[in-house]
């Protein structure tokens, strides 16, 4: 039907003149087969809605064409974006191993520590954040910015970047109370190393910190990363292989703001080995009370293993300020100061011996046959030799070896120094491990020096390869071309004690965290050193009457309830004729105070060397303090033993 | 009002009835999957709502609706100030209502208020090819509701009017020179409607157009789910089996980004078979305006055409880096009460449309 004109329904219906019957008493009577519209305006409204047509069409073709290109053909491209999108391989690190004394004393451990890191890509207000940080952690805000800008560098946005180190527990909570309010802001636990003992046993112990460059290039490859912490220094470094542990991973599936869904996959981390060391720690600590506020080191070996029992050096530092994150001018500090408290003086400093030699030049005159316990010397005090008057500390008359050893009396060694060459000499100091590092399990040891063949060829200026009698008169007691460290003495007295050549060693065992020994690398095999039983006893009647508590030179390291052999030595830094009455010189210029001991003498234990530097005389500085020393060793043996 | 005989029931539109139940049954399936909060047991009853709803509408006639329209039109913007004065800011704008505690955006049913009275307006008028002239009063119709909409501020939702207005009045007769002179001044006005936009609208935009300056910033939802599109590949990881969606790479991926845990887990199959049900619904919508009995359905049915294809272009689009980032849901796969409302009310329209095609 058609109609032209007006419009409205009602019109249009009237205009049709039809008069069905209505199907419904509503509906006005329209034919139901026919529209409303006049042909001229339907075909156009046709014409329009046909192109709207096309427009859906064309679409809807173009969006599938969209989809096709996405997901058919570059597919696989994005199949790896979504594999690296949910997969994330993260490190867990490892807990670094106990330190134990030998008793199971708790030297080294962890501690729980909590870092405060941003992640970039979370935050919502950097400045607020960073500020509202600042004041939680009492610092400045430009502090923290800088240390984001300095450490977000090569750290994608999405991974933390920590900006305050090991904060108080207290901050955590104050903290993670708004994190809602501050997103983007971490707390990371971690492990610290931590020393409960604090300052015993630094110079052992080490310490610990992030690696470094060097390190990563240079240590085994693979096992350490970036960022790891590892022993820089002593124990901690020498042993980091075993203390480190393994670095754990895990395969995990993170949704879009780094919150871990699901574990895919994990290799627990293997936690660092126990390490058990030979030190005892009441030993320890005394040692190091004694030295505090001078200048030395302690030695106490067990002298059937090599064990160290003590190991002390002063002044010493404390640890557990390179686990924290310490500031530039602490760390400044430690390394110019001028008493070199990081200077391991028991094994990386070395000095004349002293008298202490004299006991190497009985071992030498006996076994070279010039001299027996017999052969006396008199002693007036001094006497020429090769045109030069050299002095001894006393007035000693007729002595024989044990006089000689007990009263230190030089001149008896002058006399020995005449019929013995510096070969023969060196070759028995040799034997008994001067000159040489002694192998104990920390780094840096030093040789010492003695005056052999290849020393004297490469001395410097005016020596010339030169080598004078004379200077064997000055070798003989410990003087001139010779420095020996605290621990090479040490050695030397358990050598004697024993006839056996041991290497010091400080790690007793290792076990893994389920409590497993591990074996060690065997060490180095005593050296039978041929030390004839009745030579041995020569020398020791010698130290045993150094110990005599009235005439001794040792006499105040004497203790009646115990029975010991010791050596004191006074090693001359400046002559007495240059450089005056030793009390009055100023420190640098006093001589080095050393005693060695061993005990108890009949049935040997240990080998104990106490070393003052500039401590003046042997007997009054270095003596006394082993002799608490060993008196303490003994208490807590008889103690065991009950 | 009420028709209930056999030839309404042969008149009826069985198939625009099963698309519509196909789709949203579709959309649960992914709102299930995509969605562990509970999300696809209320979608369930916003689904039967919608189907409920459209056939309810299906049995009104929609020329007393569009007689009505200007009234409807009035009521609705009334309602609209009052969410801009009353109605506490959510997530970031005032545009919920709530009802019984249950939230509803009348920005969404505003929709069918502006095709009933744009629809109303050009039945009234003059059969006749028009100018820009003629454009005032439906200008008027469609601005006012965008400008209150866009003020909530729901930019996107409040331009889904505009394509209600461009496809009615194509339809009614707007001379080609007058839409072609429209189209020049609205590219005209661009820049200028882009020195209006907030920050980070203009973020999105740029992003849009060069997403790989700031890949983890505003670009972050095109690229997630470009990734989770792409790596669906031809036939999908499988309905629940998403790791983009289980991960929850995907932002919104419940509502605005349903399209692309549907990419990721049907594949390009899936996609196609969506895409094809999209069309059938739009193609069935436009072939109701051609044989509307009345100007007034042929122009009901070209705003429901209009909407719904703006709503695939923009969310689908938006989904494969083809259109900016705009918070407006896709209709019938969504998540929400108020798209899935708004949709059974229009195709319920679209239904009364087709069945009193042969009605007076």
């Amino acid at each position: 039907m058609s109609t032209v004109g007006p419009w409205r329904p009602e019109s249009s219906a009237e205009s049709t003149g039809s008069r069905r019957r209505p199907i419904f008493h509503h509906n006005r009577g329209a034919p139901d087969d026919v529209t409303l519209e006049g042909p001229i305006v339907r075909s156009r409204l046709l014409r329009r809605v046909r192109v709207a047509e096309g427009v859906v069409v064309v679409m809807v073709t173009l969006l599938l064409f969209g989809f096709w290109r996405l997901q058919v053909v570059d597919a696989a491209h994005y199949r790896e974006l979504a594999d690296n999108n949910r997969r994330r391989n993260i490190v867990v690190r490892a807990p670094r191993g106990l330190v134990t004394d030998r008793n199971g004393l708790l030297l080294a451990a962890n501690r729980a520590a909590f870092d405060v890191a941003i992640v970039r890509e979370e935050l919502d207000d950097r400045e607020a954040t960073l500020e509202w940080l600042a004041r939680v952690l009492s610092v400045t805000p430009d502090l923290l910015r800088e240390r984001l800008d300095e450490r977000q560098r090569g750290i994608p946005v999405f991974q933390p970047v920590v900006i305050a180190g090991d904060i108080d527990a207290s901050l955590v909570s104050a903290i993670e109370a708004r994190s809602l309010e501050y997103p983007g802001v971490l707390i990371q636990p971690e492990h610290k190393r931590y020393y409960p003992k604090g300052l015993v046993a630094a110079h052992v112990m080490g310490y610990v910190g992030e690696i470094d460059a060097a390190q990563l290039a240079s240590w085994e490859q693979g096992r350490y990363r970036m960022g790891d912490i590892v022993g820089k220094l002593g124990l901690e470094r020498v042993h980091d292989l075993r203390l480190s542990g393994l670095a754990g991973d895990e395969e995990i599936i993170v949704n879009s703001v780094g919150r871990t869904v699901r574990v895919l996959n994990q290799i627990p981390p293997e936690p660092g080995n126990t390490l058990t060391l030979s030190l005892d720690l009441p030993l320890q600590q005394q040692a190091e009370a004694l030295l505090a506020g001078e200048k030395g080191a302690i030695v106490m070996l067990d002298v059937n293993t090599g064990g160290v029992l003590a190991l002390a050096s002063a002044p010493t530092f404390d640890p557990n300020m390179f686990a924290r994150r310490f500031s530039k001018a602490e760390w400044e500090a430690v390394i110019n100061d001028p008493d070199g408290p990081l200077q391991n003086r028991a094994l990386q400093s070395a000095y004349p011996p002293g008298s202490i030699f004299k006991l190497i030049m009985a071992v030498a005159g006996l076994e070279n046959g010039m001299i027996t316990p017999e052969t006396t010397v008199a002693c007036t005090g001094g006497g020429r030799y090769y045109g030069e008057y050299k002095s001894c500390n006393a007035v000693h008359g007729t002595v024989n070896l044990e006089a000689a050893i007990g009263r230190s009396c030089n001149v008896y060694f002058y006399e020995l120094g005449t019929r013995l060459s510096r070969q023969q000499i060196i070759e028995v100091a040799q034997r008994y491990g001067l000159g040489a590092r002694t192998g104990i399990d920390l780094l840096n040891e030093k040789t010492g020096i003695l005056p052999t063949d290849e020393w004297i060829a490469q001395a410097p200026p005016p020596r010339d390869g030169n080598w004078y009698p004379g200077e064997t008169i000055g070798l003989s007691i410990g003087q001139g071309p010779i420095n020996t460290t605290p621990l090479q003495l040490a050695r030397m007295a358990a050598t004697l004690a024993t006839g056996f050549r041991i290497t010091p060693h400080l790690v007793e065992a290792v076990e893994n965290a389920a409590g497993r020994e591990i074996e060690m690398a065997p060490r180095n095999q005593p050296v039978d050193v041929n030390l004839s039983p009745y030579y041995r006893a020569a020398v020791f009647g010698g130290m045993r009457a150094a110990a005599h508590p009235v005439t001794g030179t040792a006499r105040r390291a004497a203790n009646p309830a115990y029975d010991f052999g010791g050596k004191t030595g006074t090693a001359q830094v400046a002559s007495a004729a240059a450089a005056g009455p030793e009390a009055d010189r100023p420190e640098e210029l006093r001589n080095h105070a050393w005693f060695v001991g061993i005990a108890p003498i009949d049935a040997p234990e240990i080998a104990i060397v106490v070393f003052i530097e500039h401590g003046g005389s042997g007997g009054i500085a270095a003596a006394p303090l082993a002799g608490v020393l060993m008196t303490t060793y003994f208490e807590s043996r008889e103690a065991a033993q009950r | 009002m009420i028709l209930f005989d056999r030839r309404s029931v042969q008149a009826f539109d069985y198939l625009l009835l099963f698309d519509l139940v196909l789709l949203l049954s579709i959309g649960v399936l992914l709102i299930a999957s995509a969605s562990n909060e509970g999300h696809f047991q209320r979608q369930i009853v916003w689904a039967t709502a919608a189907i409920v709803l459209a056939l309810a509408v299906s049995a009104l006639d929609y020329r007393k609706l569009a007689n009505r329209a200007y009234e409807l039109w009035a009521i609705s913007m009334v309602v609209l100030v009052g969410l801009l004065l009353f109605a506490p800011v959510t997530s970031g704008a005032r545009s919920w209502l709530s009802i019984g505690g249950v939230g509803l955006q009348p920005s969404e049913l505003v929709k069918i208020a502006v095709i009933l009275a744009l629809a109303h307006y050009f039945a009234e008028g003059d059969p006749l090819p028009f100018g820009a002239r003629s454009l005032f009063m439906p200008a008027l119709l469609t601005l006012v509701p965008f400008v209150l909409v866009a003020a909530q501020p729901d930019l996107g939702t409040a331009s889904t009017y505009l394509p209600l207005l461009a496809g009615i009045a194509w339809v009614a007769g707007i001379r080609y020179g007058t839409a072609a002179r429209l189209v020049a001044v609205a590219a005209g006005m661009a820049p200028l409607g882009y020195l209006l936009l907030e920050d980070y609208q203009r973020d999105r935009l740029l992003t849009f157009l060069n997403p790989e300056v700031d890949p983890l910033g505003s670009a972050y939802q095109v690229v997630q789910s470009k990734i989770a599109v792409g790596s669906g590949g031809l036939l999908g990881t499988g309905l629940f089996a998403g790791s983009q969606s289980k991960g929850e790479f995907l932002p919104a991926q419940h509502t605005d980004l349903v399209f692309a845990v549907l990419g990721e887990e049907l594949g390009f199959l899936g996609v196609a078979l969506v895409l094809t049900l999209y069309l059938v619904l739009l193609l069935r919508v436009l072939q109701t305006a051609r044989l509307a009995r009345d100007r007034a359905g042929t122009y009901i049915a070209t705003g429901v055409a209009a909407l719904m294809l703006y709503h695939l272009l923009v969310n689908v689009g938006m989904v494969i880096g083809f259109a900016p980032i705009t918070g407006i849901p896709l209709p019938l796969l969504s998540y929400g009460g108020s798209s899935a409302l708004t949709t059974g009310i229009a195709i319920g329209l679209l239904m009364s449309i087709r069945t009193r095609r042969f009605l007076n």
